[in-house]
């Protein structure tokens, strides 16, 4: 901010307001993440946790949501502060954007942690499309004739879908209410879950399905993913990060809850398939448009609606199987992703473009990050010793075990094309020379924290998996199952 | 009961028909006082008191606040009439007539496999269908907004139908959105038009592939 102005009798602040709210937001963050594993361990080890007269309730699968969104939000907290020092410094971002931002930022955060901490099916739905409203105003944050148009279509297509969704919530109180439930309680999900067999099966399919192109259309499933990759690629690189690697699987688990009352009313079949067949799809249009990208960005939000509909796949295909590596899958496209978006954030300050064709010799360039780029590639495309190769194995193992060896070939066969076409783009940007006037190097410090810590996780998981984390995915697995 | 299913309706279609954009917010509104009027009667009949506050709110937000600062947005940026439809005004009004049929039959199938039966869900799901086409149809981004609006009046609508309406609480929090959409989609509108010099939703492609 005022570092560089020569200013003699203004007295500068000892602290730039920019880093003062960096520190700040990286307090809050880090005490979020504290509160969010204290609040994780009371649940996977005593069962859900319910407060705030019944309002919030937590329970295995919301806790993991939890936790990752405190974990992916230090992280992108911690990467956003340096980001915007930078775009400050150059003159692309006033003093006053930058605590704009944070304080959208924080409450976007904030709004997705509702989402996960509530029981009630309406609260759920007014948090997701909180998410919404919030996360646009991000995105258009450039004020660019491109972020505008790309927020635009956002929240028109977000929210135009969760009203479908909404329909399916309001046929799934009615079927409460029906079968007996009272006004009050019969939006409660466990309240729902408990009377399941009792409800009308015919509306609570209608429900499920009007619920997954709702919400499905804000976790990019294919064909309702049209917004995804503009308004991923047109956020800034710390917003992308959490659109994509956490914000794509609360709106999957708002469907999820969804899914496991429809289940218990009218059994596995009709959900399991609507899931498999939006998973394929998205699965086949993502592995496509992964191959014919130009933009570094887009390229990453188009491999978010591949894993997005792998996750669906997993839960489609299910059996212990399927689920636990449908569990696995979420976490560890919530750790590598991000990665790849900060990586991406750094390369566009250096290269000021996210054409990919601009992009060239990142390792030399940024040893750091265009190795960090590689490494994330290799983990998202699945490469052992990554904790995605074994959740992508359980996919296609869960197919065969299904007796869907037909569903297993197609993720495959997608799967291969979406690796060769990461890879590819990859490798063209990272290795050789980089072009004449790029600046050369690059420092390692704290900032390369957020990097690091998610995809050192991936890695981790993929090696050794705490006993702690193993039972507690364990038990989200088997609540997907149908336990509560 | 039924006389207020059929005003609404007549609104729904008079927003279709209509090429003003004052005119349209103003239907809009009309269409909110109606729902909140309804909401009011259906709570008086029953003793429902929730049922007074979700009427209260349905007309301060959806009715006056709402449209008052849509009315202040098409202040600022200066446009009025809707030229660009990309369809004639027969062609639209044709279709959602059409939207209405559609949402009969489908209210009657749920009725025959769930037993929800009820004219206002009909209607319901009409605003839901032709909120939705009205997004779809028009450019301009104003008239998104208003969709939008008359797809949470038909959701708003359907749960009266169906149950007297969602919790009071599920209500608020489904109040404060619309609300906050709304501010949100309206300044976003403000800054298109600063930055593209029109609100034409056609010109907003540059993103693609």
């Amino acid at each position: 901010m005022s570092t560089e102005a020569p200013v003699l009798e203004v007295p500068i602040p000892a602290v730039p307001p920019g880093q003062a709210v960096t520190w700040a937001g990286g307090v809050w963050s880090g005490l979020v993440l504290v509160l969010s594993l204290l609040a994780a361990r009371a649940v996977f080890t005593a069962g859900p946790v319910r407060s705030l007269f019944g309002i919030v309730y937590v329970d295995s699968l919301g806790a993991l949501m939890l936790v990752l969104i405190a974990l992916v939000g230090l992280m992108a907290t911690l990467y956003a502060g340096s980001y915007l020092r930078h775009e400050q410094k150059r003159g692309q971002v006033t003093a006053l954007q930058h605590l704009h931002f944070f304080g959208w930022f924080h409450l976007f955060q904030i709004t997705m942690i509702a989402a996960v901490v509530v029981e009630n099916i309406g609260f759920i739905w007014v948090a997701v499309e909180a998410t919404t409203l919030v996360s646009a105003v991000l995105v258009g944050f450039y004020n660019r004739r491109e972020s505008l148009e790309a927020a635009w279509k956002y929240v028109i297509l977000c929210s135009v879908g969760i009203a479908f969704a909404m329909l399916g919530v309001i046929l799934l109180y009615t079927s409460g209410v029906h079968a007996g439930l009272d006004h009050r309680e019969a939006l409660n999900w466990t309240s729902l879950m408990a009377i399941a067999p009792n409800l009308n099966p015919a509306v609570v399919r209608m429900a499920f399905a009007l619920a997954l192109v709702g919400f499905g259309t804000k976790a990019g499933l294919a064909p309702m993913h049209t917004w995804l990759p503009d308004a991923h690629s047109q956020a800034p690189s710390p917003v992308s990060a959490l659109l994509s690697g956490v914000l794509l699987n609360i709106a999957l688990y708002a469907a999820l809850r969804v899914e496991l009352i429809t289940r218990q009313a009218s059994g596995a079949g009709f959900t399991g398939n609507l899931l498999l067949t939006f998973g394929l799809v998205s699965l086949g249009i993502a592995a496509l448009f992964i191959l014919v990208q130009r933009d570094l960005k887009r390229l990453l939000a188009y491999s978010s609606v591949e894993h997005m509909g792998l996750v669906c796949v997993a839960i489609g295909l299910g059996g212990p199987v399927g689920l636990s590596a449908a569990v696995l899958h979420m976490v560890c496209h919530s750790l590598v992703k991000p990665v790849l978006f900060f990586a991406a954030g750094n390369l566009g300050h250096r290269y000021h473009s996210y054409h990919m064709e601009r992009i060239r010799g990142a390792c030399r360039a940024m040893p750091l990050t265009g190795g960090l780029l590689i490494a994330g590639a290799l983990a998202i495309t699945g490469m052992p010793p990554t904790s995605l190769f074994l959740s992508e194995f359980g996919i296609v193992a869960a197919g065969f075990a299904a007796g869907r060896a037909w569903a297993s070939v197609v993720v495959l066969l997608a799967l291969a094309v979406a690796f060769a076409g990461l890879l590819l783009h990859v490798k063209e940007m990272a290795l050789g020379e980089a072009p004449h006037g790029i600046q050369i190097g690059e420092g390692l410090d704290w900032r390369a924290l957020p990097l690091l810590v998610p995809l050192a996780l991936a890695v981790l998981l993929g090696i050794w998996m705490p006993p702690a984390v193993a039972d507690a995915l364990r038990q989200v697995a088997a609540m997907l199952g149908g336990g509560l | 009961m039924e006389m207020f299913t059929y005003a609404l309706l007549t609104t729904v279609l008079a927003m279709v028909a209509v090429q003003n954009l004052y005119l349209m917010v103003g239907l809009a509104a009309v269409q909110a006082l109606l729902l909140g009027a309804e909401a009011a009667w259906i709570g008086w009949q029953h003793g429902d008191t929730a049922l007074y506050w979700a009427a209260a709110l349905t007309v301060a937000i959806k009715a006056v606040v709402i449209p008052l600062f849509l009315r202040y947005i098409i202040r600022r940026i200066g446009v009025i009439h809707i030229l660009d439809s990309t369809l004639t005004v027969k062609v639209t009004l044709l279709i959602a007539i059409g939207l209405t049929f559609v949402a009969h039959y489908a209210t009657g199938a749920l009725a025959e496999v769930g037993g929800i039966e009820s004219e206002a869900l009909a209607a319901a799901l009409t605003l839901v269908l032709i909120g939705a086409f009205l997004m779809v149809s028009r450019r301009v981004a104003l008239t998104q907004v208003l969709g939008l609006l008359v797809m949470e009046n038909g959701l708003f609508l359907a749960a009266l139908a169906t149950t007297r309406g969602l919790p009071l609480l599920v209500d608020v929090g489904i109040f404060f959105d619309v609300l906050v959409g709304a501010l949100v989609m309206g300044l976003m509108i403000y800054r298109i038009n600063a930055t593209f010099e029109s609100i034409d939703t056609s010109k907003l492609r540059r993103l693609q592939g």
